[in-house]
């Protein structure tokens, strides 16, 4: 992919892209604080009455096909970094609103020790304009990620929120493979879906596209796509499919 | 890459979009008619450049919209994926806003092209058509 260098080069290739490929409606959260917790609520609520819930499979089918089986269109819920707040705020409001979250993780920041995450954070562009946790506890923990991956999608955004060009082969390879070693472990299945500071596509960086492959990731988000890389492997499948079936057969508590 | 002259086949767009809206795709907002003077864009986006600049992004809901791509299916042979008039329309509007961008900002920069996105997105199905003003 060459990237596009002037802002009337990158409207025409996009353009054409969104003209020449499915198109899927996304939300970006980032800190979710207790205090605004009646506006995204309303927000949510609103988006309910236009908008149905996407997970990973039904992603997959959208992205390959183009169907989409549901009366209302799709749109993907993101929550980035894996603030505290988005477990206690937002999530509880994601579900009443029948929708499927996508917690885009940074795993570094979850398993920074409490006292350090405060600090962290500023160190890592991950943005706390609100100090709401005495305890000093602003990251999910692997607990709650495992709570929240019964329902919701848990996807990777690198093990320390840096930009990868800038970064040499070990550390890049950390970030990328090491992170997705880290959701093995404590999620017991690897994550599917990644995306890296800044979003840049899949294509425009060569080493980083190997170690997302050897990471075995499947879809890529960046800035203006999703970008299918690989197809699922078969074990990925059947456990995916295994829980849809337990949450249908539960009479769908997703909503 | 080789440039295209910035042109949509209007009847071919305004067909698209009645279908999209029984179709229960598009929101008011973007099934408008495509023939919108320049300079209507061109306030239309400082308006809502203005409004947009007061958001706090790492405390807001920022709606977007993403193209899905498969990089897979050219290497199975498989047909090329249909697409939605949300697709086609959207891509119209980003090239007509693209140019009263330009007019605004000559020295716009790639990365601006965010900006944009979030701007149509946020006309499409953002907080202003929730009506909330907070």
């Amino acid at each position: 992919m060459n990237r596009p260098s002037t802002f009337g080069e990158r409207v025409i290739e996009l353009s054409e892209s969104f003209a020449t490929h499915p198109l899927i409606r996304a939300v970006n959260f980032h800190s979710t604080s207790r205090a605004q917790v009646e506006r995204y609520d309303r927000q949510l609520e609103h988006y309910s009455r236009s908008f149905s819930a996407v997970n990973e499979d039904e992603l997959q089918e959208y992205l390959v096909t183009g169907n989409w089986r549901k009366s209302k269109p799709g749109l993907i819920v993101s929550v980035f970094e894996g603030y505290r707040n988005s477990y206690e705020v937002l999530t509880p409001l994601i579900e009443k609103h029948g929708f499927v979250g996508w917690y885009w993780v940074i795993t570094g920041f979850i398993n920074t020790p409490i006292p350090d995450q405060l600090t962290y954070a500023e160190h890592h562009d991950i943005d706390m304009l609100t100090h709401d946790y005495p305890d000093g506890r602003y990251a999910l923990t692997w607990d709650e990620l495992r709570q929240l991956g019964k329902k919701h999608v848990i996807a990777c955004h690198t093990r320390s929120h840096t930009l990868l060009s800038g970064l040499d082969v070990a550390t890049r390879r950390e970030e990328v493979i090491g992170s997705q070693e880290e959701f093995k472990k404590h999620l017991g299945h690897p994550a599917r879906s990644f995306v890296s500071l800044t979003g840049p596509a899949y294509g425009e960086d060569a080493n980083t596209d190997d170690l997302i492959h050897a990471a075995g990731f499947e879809f890529v988000f960046s800035n203006f796509r999703i970008q299918k890389i690989a197809s699922p492997p078969k074990a990925a499948v059947s456990q995916t499919a295994s829980i849809t079936s337990a949450l249908t057969s539960n009479g769908d508590p997703l909503r | 890459m080789k440039k295209r002259p910035l042109m949509i086949n209007r009847r071919k767009t305004l067909l698209a979009m009645i279908g999209a809206w029984g179709a229960g795709l598009l929101s008011p907002a973007l099934a408008r008619l495509p023939d919108t003077p320049a300079d209507t864009v061109e306030k239309a986006l400082r308006e809502d450049l203005t409004r947009l600049g007061e958001r706090a992004y790492s405390e807001e809901g920022i709606p977007v919209f993403l193209a899905c791509v498969d990089l897979v299916a050219p290497k199975n042979g498989r047909a090329i994926v249909p697409t939605s008039a949300l697709s086609r329309t959207v891509a119209s509007d980003l090239r007509k806003n693209g140019e009263a961008w330009l007019r605004i900002y000559p020295k716009a920069s790639d990365g601006d092209v965010s900006k944009l996105i979030e701007l149509l997105a946020e006309r499409d199905f953002g907080r202003s058509r929730t009506g909330d003003k907070s």
